[in-house]
């Protein structure tokens, strides 16, 4: 068991190295393409780096990153709640599915940012209308792969519980929840993603701060090294809330080892 | 028929005679004593035939009776052919609830005298005697699997009478299974060969109470535990081990195996890990508790099955096809194991499988069946000794036994195993 741990360990601390190395490699090739003259409009990596320090002092540098987070958190929670609220009773009875399977069909087609306008009547404030939009982004993933989640619960396992003499509490907490779990965190991660392209959107249109706020002034000002700094900030701000997501899923799901 | 007559004093000798009513509250035996009507039989009589009303049950005072239809290899009784020791009750029927007619014949092989009570008239007085009677009553009716005098109450008994399954999903009526009869021992290893679609796993699945039928009715210890118009409840005195893992991959081995002990509160924690542990050691499996089903293979997984379904002490365990897919190796180790456990169990088991090797090397009798409907084809008794090894598979009974079975099947299950493999290729 030890020599067993040990290999996975050297194998996580081989692909984190390779990871690190396919970054450096990236930058390196951009750097080079400047470098020869291939990329004339936009700065180097090395530009980048030399001008970074400056904007990210800036007091509203923190600021974008909290009120993007912010708006993430919220619309993520809210839509993880709801979906969960609404999704799990539709998974469990056919006849709610049967019921309410058109309607949620014709509405999921919808892209978030085709609500902009109707939410900006809607909603007394801006904060609200990004927050509202950015749930909507993460809501139908969410629903989606739980109804799929449940769905796709082996018919053994529930006849198996059901012989065991397991009730209907233990067969919605020991079957159901786990059963449906790996397919909520591929929700998950699918809609984490998605809260930062709708938030990037909805800043951009109707936002005064946030990341995607910053990255639009930083265009509106001429100012390429902002441009970049913004990207990269949304870039590394998604890596980590799905970072985080997987690694609650991993501690959840201790049995889906690779 | 010639009446005669019995003192009271002899009536109760006779009585006392049965192992079960002999022990009965003396109030009632004498009740019993008052009631029972001394008949005497010709040779060759029939004390009742086939569908018959079930009004009367029996006590042999002298003579010999016989079940003709015991004998007969498309039928799957599994009560005693022979009625010939004194004392000795047969006609249970009368006395089992909602069994109104009689399955088989009563036949007298010699001239018979016998003391004749009436069913409905028992039960109601064994009732008037709250919970001895309804011992008594629940003692009798598991005791009818026949061999009474050496089974005693043992739980395990299987009952399948007249059980048609039609699937109507699309207004086109499929009959999967049609008319079959199956009765199983308590303790007895029973194996159904067949063809992929002849509805063995239909019946396995009623059975197990996932399933509905359409006619018939399906008895374990004398209860019903399926019949049409009803939705059966699956429960833990039925455990079923699935064709593949069916072990939550969610749950690690150990959690997998106690947590039905501890659902149904017949365990805690502690005393269900033990046992676990105790099973897992049997075969072979010391040191897994810990890991998730996904790490161990796929023979170890069949064995912890089995080992989840025994822990919960389930009447019967039915298996449906479990070492499908499983390479030969492997399946002999797990066939070992089953074996093992069989023996230190003496559970009921149905084993339903593709395989006629491994029936034999199984089981104490083997059904065969045919598709289209599903029926009973034909039986086969394996009086191969216990336990079992591996030695068995070269030993020249087995293969003289496995020769006159293929010989026996060939023509009749060839055919329908064939004819049901096209079907579903």
């Amino acid at each position: 068991m030890k020599n067993l741990s040990a290999l996975f360990k050297n194998i996580w601390s081989r692909t984190l190295f390779e990871g690190v190395l396919g970054v450096i490699g990236f930058f390196v090739v951009w750097q080079l393409a400047r470098t020869l003259g291939l990329l004339i409009a936009l700065p180097g990596p090395l530009e980048v780096i030399e001008g970074a320090p400056e904007m990210i002092t800036q007091g509203n540098y923190l600021l974008s990153w909290s009120s993007s987070a912010k708006r993430v958190f919220f619309g993520f929670a809210i839509a993880v709640i709801m979906a969960l609220a609404i999704g799990v009773p539709i998974g469990m009875s056919r006849k709610l599915k049967e019921f309410s399977f058109p309607v949620l069909e014709i509405i999921r087609p919808i892209p978030p940012l085709a609500w902009l306008p109707i939410s900006i009547l809607f909603w007394p404030s801006s904060e609200l209308t990004m927050v509202f939009l950015t749930f909507l982004g993460a809501f139908f993933p969410i629903l989606i792969n739980i109804l799929a989640g449940i769905d796709g619960i082996d018919i053994r396992y529930i006849q198996a519980a059901r012989s065991l003499g397991a009730g209907k509490n233990a067969l919605f907490w020991k079957i159901l929840v786990p059963g449906a779990l790996p397919s909520l965190f591929t929700g998950l991660t699918i809609a984490i993603a998605i809260t930062w392209e709708v938030v990037i959107a909805a800043e951009m249109a109707s936002g005064d701060n946030g990341l995607g706020y910053m990255t639009w002034e930083s265009y509106m000002s001429h100012s390429m090294v902002g441009i970049l700094v913004g990207m990269l900030s949304i870039g590394i701000a998604g890596l980590i809330s799905s970072q985080i997501v997987s690694l609650i899923g991993r501690k959840l799901m201790p049995w889906l080892k690779k | 028929m010639i009446m005669n007559s019995l003192t009271n004093g002899e009536k109760l000798r006779f009585l006392k005679l049965n192992s079960f009513l002999g022990g009965a509250d003396d109030g009632l035996l004498r009740a019993i004593v008052e009631h029972a009507k001394f008949v005497e039989f010709e040779k060759n009589a029939f004390i009742y035939s086939r569908k018959d009303k079930a009004d009367n049950f029996y006590i042999l005072v002298e003579g010999q009776v016989g079940h003709p239809e015991v004998q007969a290899a498309e039928e799957q009784f599994s009560i005693a052919p022979i009625i010939n020791i004194p004392g000795q009750l047969f006609g249970f029927a009368a006395i089992v609830q909602g069994m109104p007619e009689r399955i088989i014949s009563a036949h007298c092989e010699k001239v018979t005298k016998v003391l004749a009570i009436d069913g409905v008239w028992f039960q109601n007085l064994c009732k008037s005697y709250q919970e001895h009677g309804f011992e008594l009553l629940r003692t009798l009716a598991w005791a009818y699997t026949g061999h009474e005098h050496k089974i005693g109450g043992r739980a395990g008994w299987v009952s399948i009478r007249n059980v048609g399954k039609i699937y109507d999903p699309y207004g086109k009526a499929v009959v999967a299974v049609e008319d079959c009869s199956i009765e199983i021992r308590p303790g007895e290893f029973v194996a159904i060969v067949g063809p992929s679609g002849c509805g063995k796993s239909t019946l396995l699945n009623a059975i197990a109470g996932f399933d509905s039928i359409t006619s018939g009715v399906i008895y374990l210890d004398g209860e019903i535990v399926n019949k049409p118009g009803d939705k059966p409840i699956p429960g833990p005195d039925r455990m079923v081990v699935f064709q593949s893992n069916a072990l939550f991959p969610w749950a690690s081995i150990m959690e997998n195996l106690i947590c039905g002990p501890i659902a149904q509160g017949k365990m805690n924690e502690d005393e269900a890990k033990k046992k676990a542990q105790n099973l897992l050691d049997k075969v072979g499996l010391s040191d897994i508790g810990d890991l998730y089903p996904a790490a161990i293979s796929g023979g170890m997984g069949r064995r912890v099955e089995i080992i989840r379904a025994l822990l919960n002490d389930p009447r019967v365990v039915l298996l449906d096809e479990p070492f499908r897919g499983v390479d030969a190796l492997t399946k002999s180790v797990t066939h070992n194991a089953l074996l093992e456990l069989y023996d230190l169990t003496h559970k009921t088991v149905m084993f339903i499988t593709h395989d006629l090797e491994e029936a034999i090397y199984l089981a104490d009798r083997v059904l065969v069946m045919a598709s289209r409907p599903g029926h009973i084809k034909q039986t086969i008794q394996v009086n191969l000794p216990r336990p079992r090894n591996l030695k068995l598979l070269s030993s020249p009974e087995f293969l003289k036994l496995k020769e006159e079975v293929i010989g026996a099947v060939h023509e009749e299950a060839v055919k329908a195993f064939i004819s049901g493999e096209r079907e579903h290729a």
